[in-house]
């Protein structure tokens, strides 16, 4: 026999001869590389070329009763704006018509708006938007069931802002009444003035106009009112608001400013007893320093309060993501590895059966 | 003759049969191999030598019967055991996308070679007339260049047993004969061979013979013994001055030595063919039968029958016989 090597380094030798021989065979066989190794990989670039990493936008087309209703010109506002992923392709009042654009692939969603919104929801009852798509691939029937959520969600969210802000608009209001009420508060003061100088060169006895400051504080006791049952909602929100998401620990604003309507409607009150009297007037004037004060501190709470954003208190919260991972990766940089370990092992499975099966044959 | 000890066996088949399905394609085979012969197994296609060989090397189990090769049983055979073994089987069974070299490297490695292994591959390559060819892939290789790279591809080890499935199968007959050299050469060295082939006549170099027909080995026997087997004896051919006439052919027949019938070899009537049981002494007492007769003999020397004239009888006795 012809010498051979240690046992142990034979099953070297011939595991090294055996991969060396299946390399060489295939490399030889270019039709074998080509369908073999060169296909999945060629499979994979073409799922690659059409693979969408970002969301599908929808050409959508909208079927309203009315034309010109004011519903259908909100529609022509909102569906230009309510983000990248629905194409606003159109109106129409007929829904068959939407329907065949549909089936013939020329838009990919009809969205049919309801009829009698106001209607509808007076009787407590949402208002429904359907949606028909054309779709089968169960994935794409799920991402239009999410988008239908996502975009009925922004148009609530949109008419609670509306809302919202009609409210601050109120509220706004409330700013002529505080600035009416000053004014009385202002003319009174005056008046007091006035009547106390008149006091001190003609000495007791001397007459001043205490129906004129009787009718100045009326009218202040009556723009109180007003401010009061303007603010009454906001109140409730803002106390609504610090009740959820205060820390607990300082005066609410709400609560102070029903503090504050209290606190003028004392001293309208302490005015009202003292009208008639001059010996008074002093401390008459004092008070209405204090009421200006009070209107002045409500003031500035209504406007910090109109202020805020009409789209932040509708939506409140918002998220920001960060990473504290040291790298990122973008989707095909992740999964690539995965996918070339897997495709490697189904060549080497495909590899060794061939080989298996030509040994075989071989005998 | 003595029977040889276990030592010495290197192949012991028993009531060895094989049978696909309810096919018997080997039947009832018994045969001994012992060191250092060369045993031939002949036979037509479909007679059941291949799968005889591949029972011996273990691709098949037999259905039924035993086999021992180098004392173990081929199903069982360890690496070590199949390092001392080489197998060429009919088919090419080498790679046809590897060159003649890459093929040889291959087998070298599998069996285990030293890594100092290139004069050797040469050699082998040259003795098979395929050192021009080392290049080429094995698939652009004639059918008979592909059996010769079969047969390197087996000696590359230097194996002490081996088997040879038709080795000789489409080589020109000066191969074929340089082949049967190298095989003889082996032999002297200690090699032990069992070979099958299709062509009868390389009967003549082995040891031993194994005439294999339909499944069925008929005989295994020395060379002279098939042609004695075939034909009830020797055969002596002998030519006369004068024409022999019937009665003098009778007589030669009833020679005590000769075989019947005789037969006449020409027109003239003066060649004859006898069988008889002994040529070296059939042949003397022949000449002094002619001197006896007045007969002049001009000449009278063995005949030694072909192979395929010896096989052709032989299967012919056996059908007649079954």
């Amino acid at each position: 026999m012809q010498p051979l090597i240690a046992k142990r380094f034979r099953f070297f030798i011939r595991i090294s001869a055996f991969l060396l021989k299946e390399m060489l065979e295939i490399m030889r066989q270019p039709l074998l590389l080509l369908t073999l190794v060169a296909g999945p990989f060629l499979i994979l670039l073409f799922f690659g070329i059409g693979y969408r990493n970002d969301a599908r936008a929808l050409r959508t087309i909208f079927v309203l009763d009315d034309n010109d209703s004011a519903v259908a010109k909100k529609l022509d506002e909102y569906a230009k704006t309510l983000g990248p992923q629905l194409i606003f392709a159109g109106k129409t009042t007929d829904l068959t018509e939407a329907q065949d654009r549909l089936r013939q692939g020329e838009v990919d969603l009809v969205a049919q708006l309801p009829n009698n919104i106001y209607n509808t929801i007076l009787n407590n009852q949402q208002a429904v938007f359907h949606l028909f798509h054309n779709e089968v691939d169960p994935f794409q029937v799920d991402y239009i069931n999410v988008f239908a959520r996502v975009y009925i969600n922004e148009v609530n969210r949109r008419v609670l802002r509306l809302l919202t802000s009609e409210g601050q608009i109120d509220l706004s209001q409330a700013q002529d009444t505080i600035d009416a009420a000053k004014e009385s508060a202002d003319s009174l003061s005056k008046l007091l003035q006035r009547c106390a100088e008149t006091l001190a060169e003609a000495g007791r006895g001397a007459e001043c106009d205490s129906n004129t400051a009787m009718e100045y504080t009326q009218d202040l006791s009556q723009k109180t009112d007003e401010l009061s049952q303007i603010i009454e909602q906001d109140l409730r929100f803002e106390e609504a608001l610090q009740r959820e998401f205060g820390d607990g620990e300082s005066t609410p604003d709400a609560a102070e400013d029903e503090i504050t309507l209290r606190q003028i409607r004392d001293r309208l009150q302490s005015l009202e007893r003292f009208a008639d009297d001059i010996d008074q007037y002093e401390a008459q004037l004092e008070t209405l320093t204090k009421l200006d004060t009070d209107l002045d501190g409500l003031e500035a709470r209504m406007q910090d309060f109109l202020n805020i954003d009409p789209n932040i208190l509708v939506s409140p919260f918002r998220s920001e993501v960060s990473s504290i991972a040291t790298v990122q990766y973008k989707v095909n940089d992740f999964f690539a590895p995965a996918v070339i370990v897997l495709l490697l092992q189904h060549l080497i499975l495909t590899f060794a059966a061939l080989s298996m099966v030509r040994e075989r044959q071989l005998g | 003759m003595e029977a040889p000890t276990n030592d010495q066996l290197v192949v012991n088949a028993q009531a060895l049969t094989k049978s696909f399905g309810t096919v018997k394609v080997v039947q009832n085979v018994n045969f001994e191999l012992t060191r250092g012969q060369i045993l031939g197994l002949i036979g037509p296609s479909g007679s059941g030598k291949t799968t005889t060989v591949r029972m011996l090397v273990g691709i098949y189990e037999p259905t039924v019967g035993h086999i021992r090769v180098l004392g173990s049983r081929p199903a069982k055979f360890t690496p070590r055991i199949r390092e001392r073994i080489g197998y060429m089987p009919q088919q090419f069974a080498l790679y046809p996308e590897l060159t003649v070299w890459e093929n040889m490297n291959f087998a070298a490695s599998i069996y285990g070679m030293t890594v100092r292994r290139e004069k050797r591959l040469a050699e082998l390559l040259d003795f098979v007339d395929l050192g021009p060819h080392k290049k080429k892939l094995a698939r652009n290789l004639s059918g008979g260049m592909k059996r010769r790279l079969s047969l390197a591809a087996t000696l590359v080890h230097n194996p002490e047993l081996l088997f040879l499935d038709e080795p000789t199968a489409g080589i020109d007959p000066i191969l074929r004969r340089r082949f049967w050299d190298h095989f003889k050469m082996l032999q002297q060295q200690g090699c032990t061979l069992f070979v099958t082939t299709q062509y009868v006549g390389e009967a003549a170099y082995c040891d031993n013979v194994g005439v294999m027909a339909n499944g069925q080995l008929l005989m295994v026997e020395s060379p002279d013994g098939l042609r004695r087997r075939a034909f009830g004896g020797e055969v002596v051919d002998m030519v006369t001055k004068e024409r022999l006439l019937f009665k003098d052919l009778q007589q030669l027949s009833k020679l005590s030595f000769v075989q019947e019938p005789v037969t006449r070899l020409n027109d003239e009537g003066t060649g004859l063919r006898l069988v008889v049981n002994r040529a070296s002494t059939a042949m003397p007492a022949l000449l002094e039968w002619c001197k006896s007769e007045y007969i002049t003999m001009v000449s009278i020397e063995e005949y030694l029958p072909p192979f395929d004239d010896v096989f052709v009888e032989l299967v012919k006795n056996a059908a007649t016989d079954s």
